[in-house]
């Protein structure tokens, strides 16, 4: 664990929570997982509550966890297999198309361009499911393309080339709603897995 | 992967500019911005009850689709 995030981690509790280890391990992810999920699902409150079922699962099955192993890709997997299983049961779209990162996301002073992080969000809850997660898990949340084919349960090149089409289309997605200037040379949308990792 | 991009080409997707080098430090910028709130503490004391009934020899969260 990143010695930075465990210092954190630390400031935001009593010595005694974490003296449990599986408790400690799941804790250290939970704010990448979190930041997962809310980016996936485009809601902050549905993503608690996918969080909290994440957890409740996790703790259940921990006896099946082999301390030591990747506890990360272990919870983010729980976590997706959730998110599908919750909106298949519910029979409706994935996505949500209101309230999308509305009132909670703080609005960034737009660093790059004109487009700020809301904007940003936004276009990225335009994405088919399938490319956000593959995205997101590569892109952010800093799992391998090998740990990503695993916790979505396909292969390699899948996540590659859904990693390729969620860029391309997310600049797509950015420039038709004119949010920002890309500069002259757009082509470079889908030469994208070279520099992205 | 077209690793023959050289030159001016190189240089541009090194740069500020380049389209997927904004992306990933919005999606960075994405996360930072939620993990800078820390871990709610719904989910603090979630773990703590889960924790407390493990430790008191209670069943431990086997059913947790509840």
């Amino acid at each position: 664990m990143p010695p930075k995030r465990t210092a954190r981690l630390l400031r935001n509790m009593p010595m005694s929570e974490a003296s449990d280890p599986f408790k400690r391990e799941l804790l250290s992810v939970l704010p990448n997982l979190r930041a997962f999920a809310v980016s996936l699902c485009g809601n902050s409150d549905r993503a608690d509550d996918l969080v909290q079922d994440a957890i409740l699962k996790a703790w259940g099955a921990q006896d099946r966890f082999e301390m030591g192993t990747n506890i990360k890709a272990w919870v983010f997997t729980i976590l997706r297999n959730e998110f599908y299983s919750q909106a298949r049961k519910k029979g409706r779209e994935v996505q949500d198309s209101d309230g999308l990162f509305t009132e909670r996301m703080a609005v960034h002073p737009g660093q790059y361009g004109s487009l700020d992080l809301k904007d940003f969000a936004k276009a990225l809850t335009q994405l088919p499911e399938d490319q956000r997660e593959a995205l997101l898990l590569v892109g952010a949340s800093g799992f391998a393309y090998e740990e990503v084919a695993e916790i979505c349960g396909c292969r390699v090149g899948t996540i590659k080339s859904r990693v390729s089409r969620a860029r391309s289309r997310l600049l797509e997605i950015m420039q038709i709603d004119g949010e920002m200037d890309f500069g002259p040379d757009k082509s470079s949308a889908s030469s994208t897995l070279r520099s992205f990792v | 992967m077209p690793h023959e991009h050289a030159g001016k080409s190189k240089e541009r997707l090194n740069g500020q500019n380049d389209p997927n080098r904004i992306i990933s430090k919005k999606l960075k910028e994405l996360y930072s911005a939620v993990e800078e709130e820390g871990i709610p503490d719904r989910f603090l004391s979630l773990l703590e009850k889960l924790d407390a009934a493990e430790k008191n020899g209670a069943p431990a969260a086997k059913h947790a689709d509840e």
